[in-house]
């Protein structure tokens, strides 16, 4: 088969770029940062934020429904899927444009 | 016994019409009785099953030996003529598939009916006047079919007649049905030219001239258009759409629109052989518009049902325009791109119908629960009719044409067909194509917005009225025809391949081309030209998402708090709020109407802020104009009106003016006959 190693190098390219993710918007960040002059947040500081984030609880409204704590993870997943479209390190990819 | 009955697909339709009427009768004579409803649903969804596994049948290439019928009614020199053919045979799958769900619907809706006697016998009536209109072989038995389903559903609209705007509703109803036939009648009129011969096989081998093609063009885009609702003859539908019970709503939105454009389909592309390219400028041009205008005016609307008729403008134009590319395409000799723009419309019929009249049986069953059909009085749902919600939310997504649901995989083909635009010779399609392709993704984001506000406004939330609040969940019945058409939207969704190559008799009937065959191609994928220019995989998109949801939700709950409060909505510290403060339908819309408001419908905002001091509180006014109607109706009303009371005197004579009056008429005709020869 074929397809096993475009599926391997497809889950790495879908990997790399949720690992990435917030590498970019730090640096995104830093730039701003220097074009103000300021010394701007380190270059790491997203993940740390989002380690941070994890730790704290959920706080639901009393009336949100079931909807309201599933929609976050689809949302999450349309994302990564769109961004799994776009080429990184290999063109030609399993669901990418030929 | 019964293969000697039924001697060909066609008879068993007719069969089917038969028992339609049949039960159309027994109705009236059980009208008084308790169990009439139960009756009268269960015998319509029998019959209805039959049709529609009839219909799946011919659709899939298997003759009973001869596909059409002669009844010695009608025209005395030419009888009633019924033909099934692959076009009829999807137009009845549409038609007996919403028939179907509407009567499984209607066997728990129905007990909700005040007064059943005036929709039972109609009901069944309606349908069998859809299916007889798709069989129809002759102009004269097509316009008889087509007049009795108008009038059958004008006794639906008119059922609940006693309820404020509904005896309005079924006025202009009347009157544009009565316009739209006129059309079709001069339409068919023209077609048979001065031989006369009205059967649609003569028409078909007859040569028309571009004049007679043009002027057939015009009339069925009044005739056809104004039952389907283009923009401008839509304005009946707004109003007699929702003023029927829902299951009735969900036929006329779901079903008899689409018996409009198979009219459409059936003379512009099959009686009028080919088409010219020029013709295509016009239903590209009115598709565009009655898109974005229908799915703009739905973006305004509170009340549910009228929202829901809004978007079936915008759906209708939506097939317009795939029409239009078909016949661009087709025009031009692009074989393969016509039949992937008239696939796509196909397609699209298919999944409206399947998701319109899922989402007005949700709207019927919010009905029934609260009594309330203004958004702005709903809300919270999701708690009290968790099932309803669930069904709703798939029509929903799928309506908003969002993958992997079956809505995405028309509005993609058709957008693949406007790509294929460059490669149309003339310069006035190549630049007008592109165009009318902006105008319907901007139709298609704007319907995406138009349904979260429905459904957040309706089912989330705190309930906004005391009805709300104590909303009970619906009959299984109504729960069933709701969860199987949300099945099929997901179905049609993931295996679209099937569905394409279904409709492949149709496109090869009609345009003697085809898409591509999709079930040779791998994973199930579709594939509208070639695999290198682009496919579509609808089960491996959610397979995708379902995979990553669950390792987002895999990986949240095995390394992040697992901790989990529940506390009142943050008011931003004006606590406890009424619910009428929330988020509403019209705060959603506001900054669409905003936009594209102050243009299309000269909308104003007034604030009425009262003096320092005074304690009236202020108001917010908005001010919204229907330009059509205010431009376009009121204006031929008023001289209508006008021309009326005018000629009203003529009531009041005395006799020897009345004989004066005559003596008058007939010297003036005389005279001309002398003029004239």
């Amino acid at each position: 088969m074929v397809v096993i190693p475009d599926i391997i190098v497809q889950g790495v390219q879908m990997l790399l770029v949720l690992l990435l993710a917030p590498l970019l918007t730090g640096f995104v960040r830093k730039i701003k940062a220097r074009l103000l002059r300021r010394q701007g947040p380190p270059l790491l500081q997203p993940y740390r934020d989002l380690i941070r984030l994890m730790r704290k609880d959920v706080v639901l409204a009393d009336n949100a429904s079931w909807l309201f704590r599933v929609i976050p993870y689809f949302i999450f997943a349309a994302t990564w899927i769109a961004a799994s479209l776009v080429p990184t390190f290999r063109s030609g990819l399993l669901f990418g444009l030929q | 016994m019964i293969s000697a009955l039924v001697t060909s697909a066609v008879v068993l339709q007719m069969w089917c019409v038969a028992g339609l009427l049949g039960i159309s009768v027994l109705a009236i004579l059980l009208s008084r009785s308790k169990s009439s409803t139960a009756v009268v649903y269960g015998a319509t969804l029998a019959i209805c099953a039959v049709g529609l596994v009839g219909s799946l049948r011919s659709l899939g290439g298997v003759p009973m030996n001869g596909s059409t019928v002669t009844l010695p009614i009608g025209l005395p020199w030419l009888g009633a003529h019924f033909r099934l053919d692959a076009l009829a045979s999807f137009f009845l799958f549409v038609v007996n598939l919403g028939g179907a769900s509407a009567s499984l619907y209607g066997l728990g809706y129905g007990h909700h009916e005040q007064a059943p006697h005036r929709v039972l016998p109609f009901f069944p009536a309606f349908l069998a006047g859809m299916n007889l209109v798709v069989l129809a072989d002759d102009a004269f038995s097509y316009l008889l079919c087509w007049e009795f389903m108008s009038l059958a559903s004008w006794a639906l609209v008119m059922a609940h007649h006693r309820e404020p705007g509904n005896a309005k509703a079924g006025y202009v109803y009347l009157v544009m049905a009565s316009f739209g036939t006129l059309a079709l009648l001069l339409a068919f009129g023209l077609l048979a030219g001065p031989a006369g011969d009205y059967g649609f096989a003569a028409i078909r081998a007859a040569p028309h001239t571009p004049y007679v093609a043009t002027l057939v063009l015009v009339l069925m885009l009044l005739g056809a258009g104004s039952k389907a609702g283009l923009v401008p003859l839509h304005v009946w539908l707004p109003l007699a759409h929702p003023a029927a019970p829902s299951h009735v709503s969900a036929l006329m939105s779901g079903v008899m629109t689409k018996v409009a454009i198979y009219g459409f389909i059936r003379v512009v592309f099959d009686l009028l052989g080919q088409p010219t390219w020029s013709a295509s400028v016009v239903v590209l041009f009115l598709g565009g518009i009655t898109a974005v205008m229908g799915i703009l005016y739905a973006m305004m609307e509170k009340d549910l049902k009228r929202l829901l008729a809004y978007s079936t403008i915008e759906n209708v134009g939506v097939i317009f325009a795939s029409l239009g590319l078909a016949l661009a395409f087709q025009a031009n000799g692009l074989k393969l791109a016509a039949a992937l723009a008239f696939t796509a419309a196909l397609f699209h019929v298919l999944n409206h119908s399947l998701f319109k009249s899922l989402l007005f049986f949700g709207a019927g069953a919010v009905l029934t629960a609260t009594g309330e059909r203004d958004m702005d009085k709903l809300g919270g749902l999701i708690h009290r009719m968790p099932f309803t919600s669930f069904a709703v939310l798939v029509g929903c997504v799928a309506i908003s044409a969002l993958p992997p649901f079956n809505g995405f995989v028309s509005e993609w083909l058709m957008f693949q067909a406007v790509l294929q635009s460059p490669e149309l010779p003339q310069w006035a399609l190549k630049i007008l194509v592109p165009a009318v392709g902006a105008l319907l993704a901007l139709a298609a984001a704007l319907a995406a917005a138009c349904f979260v506000k429905a459904f957040g406004v309706t089912f989330l939330g705190r309930p906004r009225s005391p009805a709300a609040e104590a909303a009970p969940e619906v009959d299984r019945y109504s729960l069933a025809a709701m969860f199987i058409l949300a099945a099929l939207c997901l179905l049609a969704g993931i295996l679209p391949g099937p569905v394409i190559d279904a409709l492949s008799p149709v496109t090869i009937e009609i345009l003697s081309s085809r898409m591509p065959i999709q079930a040779n191609e791998a994973w199930l994928s579709i594939v509208p030209i070639a695999e290198s220019r682009s496919s579509y995989n609808g089960l491996l998109v959610m397979v995708f998402i379902t995979i990553s949801a669950s390792l987002a939700v895999f990986f949240i709950h095995r390394f992040a708090s697992h901790a989990l409060r529940r506390g009142p909505a943050w008011g931003c510290g004006f606590s406890d709020p009424t619910p009428a403060a929330q988020y509403s339908g019209g705060s959603f819309a506001q900054p669409i109407r905003r936009v594209f408001g102050t243009l299309v419908f000269h909308a104003r905002d007034h604030v009425e802020m009262p003096a320092p001091g005074d304690i009236r509180p202020a108001r917010l006014r908005i001010e919204l104009h229907d330009l059509v109607w205010e431009g376009m109706y009121q204006p031929i009303a008023g001289a209508v009106g006008f021309s009326a009371d005018r000629l009203n005197r003529l009531q009041f004579l005395t006799i020897r003016r009345y004989l004066s009056l005559v003596f008058a008429t007939l010297v003036t005709l005389l005279l001309v006959l002398a003029i004239w020869s």
